[in-house]
């Protein structure tokens, strides 16, 4: 095994060794993701998001969703403040980028605009239940049609915003399994339990 | 078709001649009747009429269907102009069409429900955060109202930015003739729009551009169409302007009565003349310089502490000595009044 | 265990940020973070190479969109009069 002052670089895998007529692909990268993500010239097959954020799982759902319903073409996504705001980079269909906690209403407008069309409001929490509590409460007494709106249940949080939709951020223990072996142990403490991460996002 | 017709209604008569089929909004005295009018006849046409909870959400509502391409509008005074700032800002980030109509009333906060000319800093300046121009238009009358607003859509989509309709609580109560004549006015084609089609997949609506460079690059790009627009877009009246010494500048309801105390005024032998400007922005600046540089001397007019008198100042930029005239908290001067501030302010009488 | 196993998945070091969802949540319990660094000076996740039985809640448990590819044995042909095993031909191994 190596030691602490050298650091091996973990190799990409090659495809499964056994022929390929074996095996079938079930699951891979949906469609509806742009192949290349370009919000920065770099780090362009790589989403923004911590490591474990809930923001990735939700994501592909959506883009599975989108992908089996064949309604890509059809689709126009709302994307929020937040650390979601980069969604339109990485969803491939019509996106709209909308002001804190405004995506409910942005989404009324775009609904009523092309009502044959499928809108998604992505927020997030603090985007859905502190700044724009006002916006969603009444979209939903209004019954908006087919609008789907979708809440961020995630077990990262982040505390910039010191009120009640957001706890201090820590992540919880089975996220990083420790003790498997020594050398794991050697991980960087923010892979820890209780450990406390700054904002991810540089949008605030 | 001539009609008796409330100024507020005539926004919407004319919004409709405009193919804008998408109100959302928040009444509010004095603007509630264009919400009236847009819930009444909106449905009628195969429009959509939504009121909103807040102007807040109202200005967003706007912002989602502006994005789709539709012509879209809202209406409201001065405290729900003030809620609608940052979507006014989304938008001319965005670069987004629509109009916005403010009808004006005593401030700041509360107020009352009289008529102001309070809100032209805010809307006319900027009000919103960031480097943008609204295309402000004033009408006068409720003539005006149907033709200005059917101007401002018109604007609003060449130079992809908000536009605003800026008028009075006076011009918008008040019930005179309309002349409407019906045609189809067909809204442009707009490809960038995204409409939940195969086409517009590829298309994004975003104020968002995080490399400094892409925003500067961006900011220029505005610029520029700004700069084009104070080319081509300024509007203006002028009213017996010719050989006057003293002009006098209002618009909206003041312009009214500046009108008839310029008549009154020139029945009496004194040479006045009135300069209305119709754009707010881009102000017809090049133009009351000419017009000044003939007289002798320029009274401004406004129910406000002094707010457009600022931008005759810059357009004039010393060559003329400028006089103010206000009337605040919903009080409109009389004919009478004016003419007596005429008379002071005459350059022969001094 | 008789025959190769009935999944197979690739991850791909570039993408992958080394949470560890994908570990704690394999069934088989056949991933592990690897011990050497990516590029990105995280600890990828790696497939031990043994008992993978294609159930795909890696790809599910996973925040990336496309760090795995999840793969399954395709099922052998029935074969008129050959007879296969209630569960399939590894149900043994299961």
């Amino acid at each position: 095994m190596a030691g602490p002052n050298v650091i091996q670089i973990a190799e990409i895998p090659e495809e499964p060794k056994v022929s390929n007529d074996k095996y079938e692909v079930v699951h891979q990268k949906s469609e509806v993701f742009y192949p290349q993500y370009e919000r920065k010239s770099d780090l362009q097959h790589q989403t923004h998001y911590c490591p474990g954020c809930g923001h990735g799982v939700a994501h592909k759902l959506i883009a599975e969703a989108l992908e089996d319903l064949g309604v890509q073409n059809d689709t126009i996504l709302v994307s929020p403040v937040g650390c979601s705001v980069f969604a339109y980079y990485y969803f491939d269909v019509g996106n709209v980028q909308v002001a804190h906690g405004r995506a409910p209403a942005a989404a009324t407008g775009l609904k009523r605009a092309c009502p044959d069309k499928i809108v998604i409001a992505y927020q997030g929490d603090g985007d859905l239940a502190a700044i724009g509590t006002a916006e969603i409460v009444h979209a939903a007494n209004r019954g908006e049609k087919n609008q789907r709106l979708l809440r961020q249940q995630r077990d990262l949080r982040h505390d910039w915003r010191p009120d009640g939709a957001h706890d201090s951020c820590r992540t919880t223990q089975h996220h990083f399994p420790l003790g498997a072996s020594p050398d794991q142990r050697r991980l960087p403490p923010a892979h820890g339990r209780d450990a406390v991460f700054p904002r991810s996002s540089g949008l605030h | 078709m001539r009609q008796l017709c409330k100024g507020n209604v005539a926004v919407i008569k004319g919004a409709v001649l405009a193919g804008c089929r998408a109100y959302y909004g928040y009444p509010i005295t004095p603007a509630s009747e264009v919400a009236e009018a847009a819930a009444l006849y909106f449905p009628e046409v195969g429009g959509t009429f939504v009121q909103a909870e807040s102007e807040t959400a109202s200005i967003n509502m706007v912002y989602g269907a502006a994005s789709a391409g539709v012509r879209v509008m809202t209406a409201s005074s001065g405290p729900g102009l003030s809620l609608m700032q940052e979507g006014i800002s989304y938008l001319a980030g965005a670069e987004l069409p629509c109009v916005i109509v403010d009808v004006m009333r005593g401030g700041p906060g509360l107020g009352n429900i009289a008529p102001e000319q309070s809100d032209y800093f805010a809307m006319v300046k900027g009000g919103g955060h960031g480097n943008y121009r609204n295309l402000v238009v004033a009408p006068a009358s409720v003539q005006e109202m149907a033709d200005l607003t059917i101007l401002a859509f018109e604007l609003a989509d060449r130079y992809r930015n908000p536009a605003i309709v800026l008028t009075d609580g006076f011009v918008g109560q008040m019930m005179e003739p309309l002349d409407l004549e019906y045609r189809e006015i067909l809204p442009p084609e707009k490809p960038w729009a995204v409409k939940g089609t195969a086409e517009t997949r590829k298309n994004m609506i975003s104020s968002i551009f995080l490399e400094s460079d892409d925003l500067e690059e961006h900011q220029r790009r505005m610029e520029a169409k700004y700069m084009r627009a104070q080319q081509r877009e300024t509007r203006w009246e002028e009213y017996r302007t010719e050989d006057a010494e003293l002009i006098v500048v209002g618009y909206g309801i003041v312009s009214r009565v500046l009108r008839s105390a310029v008549d009154e005024a020139r029945k009496q032998g004194m040479k006045v003349g009135l300069f209305r400007p119709i754009t707010l922005w881009p102000f017809p600046s090049k133009e009351i310089a000419a017009t000044a540089l003939r007289a002798e001397k320029i009274l401004v007019v406004e129910l406000s502490n002094g707010q457009m008198v600022e931008d005759v100042r810059l357009a004039l930029n010393g060559q003329r000595p400028i006089e103010f005239y206000g009337r605040v908290g919903g009080n409109v001067p009389s004919v009478e009044e004016l003419l007596t501030k005429m008379e002071e302010q005459m350059p022969s009488s001094v | 265990m008789a025959g190769p196993a009935r999944g197979n998945i690739t991850i791909d070091v570039e993408e992958c940020k080394g949470c560890g969802l994908c570990v704690e949540s394999c069934p088989p319990k056949c991933l592990e973070l690897a011990p050497e660094l990516s590029s990105y000076g995280v600890h990828p996740a790696r497939y031990t190479g043994h008992d993978c039985t294609g159930c795909g809640i890696c790809f599910y448990c996973c925040p990336e969109p496309g760090a795995i590819v999840v793969y399954r044995l395709v099922p052998p042909a029935k074969v008129a009069g050959s007879q296969v095993p209630p569960g399939g031909e590894h149900a043994a191994t299961l």
